[in-house]
């Protein structure tokens, strides 16, 4: 005679006390008081079971206002709300373009059917009009905010909530040096921010950072590193928890750790020193540096870590680019060593580990500038994505009922 | 004792009223939970499920027997002569036949997919409910899913307000 096995019940939703299994006697689930099973009778697990199979987040923000226990079950789940997002890929719902001689970005709306992007567009302060007069230049985009600055200050803008903090620059640690500014937003509460600025001193550097809920900037010390970051380089590139950018003719990354601001360098593998690369992020998050070759080869290197926590670089990919070469140009042989990749972005809905590049490619004894691309043109700007909506606090994206003044931080 | 099949192994599920059903292991399978129980334990075992009555339960062995993965010999034959397009078709038309149940034993069903872990018949049986949130006003949701309505009103105002993009 075979053995019995018992499925072990389910955690009990919270407000009803557990049923003790028994072999004896029917144990049922909670029902209503008629006896009959209804959506009240769901424990908490079941009823966001159901939530996560929603098509979007304005019929998520419907069901969490149905009724209270359905709000506190979105809102006291972390884990569902990153899985809801995660099923959930925020559309992209328009570019800002920098414009030379603009005094603040221009915003290019995506024209689609999709309401929730309609619906964004129609509430959403996308033409910056909550901006306080002067000339503002783009920055840094990222998660439904928007980081600009004016020389002075440095704004950071929701346009989804229509909220502007107008932060002063951290002149003193600035002063003299060369420096990018960052936004980081915060998964937990994303209400709050913060904002980056990393400071370069030939073959030093160090982070400023000011924080949405202390309103005040702290200053990271000085790192050494192994070579001299340049002024008029690009800025640095969030992956994972770190900003990485990469030394050029020194075969090393730069990585700034984002929790606690620590500078460290992360060195190419030889094949890679000679090159110009760019880093990016995989779909699964992994740190993906990619650099062109002379002769029109594409390198794609991932860092992996073993099941020690030991990182190494690993090749992963090697692309040919001579056939995209030859329909771009009836001459391939002038562009040798002139492909540059502008960008390494992941991409979405495709398999693990992919990413996409855009590349230019340079011939500075024509004076012109030839872009082409693996798979798209992009127009140099950023692009504005709907991350930032999140139900969970204050329940979702709150447009004033008036025109909030903005907020400016003294120094 | 049933009979047993030549080459198929067999799981006896129990339901807590007394209910005995002999099942194909690949059946009984389909549920997650089921799954890792015969795959952590041995395999011989009868299941008690603690919690899902003998009406339930033989609703969700139909929708399992229905859905599992057609192999051996029977199972050759049927997608040799019938193109997967037509035996998805099939299904869609058996699920809907399916869940035309009344809306207790559906949130019966939601229940014991969710506990079973059985994802196609939970998203069988949470598509209507997920179709009453998208398409409805609030006021429909409540009431089509019988839920209580529990904010203040001057809450609901300001909320709703706050949230005006969502309910255009």
């Amino acid at each position: 005679m075979s053995s019995q096995l018992v499925l072990p019940l389910p955690a009990a939703p919270a407000a009803k006390p557990p049923s003790i299994p028994s072999t004896a006697t029917t144990t049922t689930l909670p029902t209503a008081a008629d006896g009959t099973t209804t959506i009240s009778s769901l424990g908490q697990d079941q009823l966001l079971e159901i939530f996560l199979r929603l098509p979007s987040l304005p019929a998520l923000v419907r069901a969490a206002l149905t009724c209270r226990s359905w709000l506190d079950a979105i809102r006291s789940s972390r884990s569902f709300r990153s899985l809801f997002r995660a099923l959930h890929l925020a559309p992209l719902i328009g570019i800002f373009l920098q414009i030379e001689g603009g005094t603040a970005p221009s915003f290019a709306p995506v024209r689609r059917s999709d309401p929730v992007v309609t619906a964004a567009l129609r509430r959403g302060d996308f033409f910056l009009t909550s901006l306080p007069a002067g000339c503002w230049s783009i920055m840094d985009c990222r998660d439904g905010y928007i980081l600009l600055s004016n020389m002075v200050s440095v704004a950071v803008v929701n346009p989804m909530t229509w909220a502007v903090d107008i932060i002063p620059m951290p002149e003193h640690a600035m002063e003299g040096t060369s420096s990018w500014f960052h936004l980081l937003s915060s998964e937990e509460n994303p209400w709050s921010f913060r904002v980056v600025c990393v400071c370069a001193h030939v073959s030093r550097v160090r982070a400023a950072v000011f924080s949405s809920e202390t309103e005040d900037w702290v200053i990271h010390p000085w790192t050494e590193i192994d070579g001299v970051i340049y002024l008029n380089d690009s800025g640095f590139t969030l992956v994972g928890g770190s900003f990485y950018r990469p030394l050029y003719g020194k075969g090393c990354v730069i990585r700034i750790n984002t929790a606690t601001m620590d500078v460290s360098s992360l060195y190419l593998p030889s094949q890679a020193k000679e090159g110009v690369p760019k880093v990016g992020d995989t779909e699964d998050g992994k740190l993906c540096m990619v650099y062109a070759t002379e002769d029109f080869l594409l390198l794609v290197w991932i860092r992996s870590g073993d099941g020690d926590g030991v990182e190494s670089w690993v090749l992963q990919d090697i692309i040919c680019l001579r056939a995209e070469m030859d329909q771009i140009t009836t001459t391939p042989w002038q562009w040798e060593g002139q492909v540059e990749v502008v960008q390494v972005r992941r991409t979405e809905h495709e398999v693990e580990g992919s990413c996409s590049c855009l590349l230019k490619s340079s011939n500075s004894t024509k004076q012109k500038r030839k872009s082409s691309s693996l798979k798209e043109t992009s127009p140099v700007g950023l692009a504005m994505d709907f991350n930032s909506v999140d139900v969970v606090r204050q329940p979702l994206s709150p447009l004033q009922p008036k025109s909030p003044d903005c907020r400016v931080h003294k120094k | 004792m049933a009979t047993r099949e030549a080459g198929k192994k067999m799981i006896m599920l129990k339901s807590p009223d007394g209910m005995e059903f002999e099942v194909e292991e690949a059946v009984a399978m389909e549920s997650q939970t089921i799954r890792k129980m015969i795959e952590d334990d041995c395999a011989d075992t009868a299941i008690l499920i603690p919690n899902i009555n003998s009406k339930i339960l033989s609703r969700v062995i139909e929708y399992c027997n229905k859905h599992v993965p057609t192999t051996g010999a029977t199972g050759a034959a049927a997608s040799d002569t019938v193109a997967p397009a037509a035996l998805a078709e099939d299904l869609k038309i058996w699920d809907a036949e399916f869940i035309k149940v009344n809306r207790a034993t559906r949130f019966d069903l939601i229940q014991a997919a969710s506990y079973l872990n059985i994802k196609g018949l939970l998203d069988l049986t949470s598509q209507t409910t997920i179709d009453t949130i998208s398409d409805n006003s609030l006021e429909e949701i409540r009431s089509f899913l019988s839920t209580k309505n529990d904010y203040l009103p001057e809450e609901e105002q300001t909320i709703r307000r706050e949230n005006q993009w969502a309910f255009q």
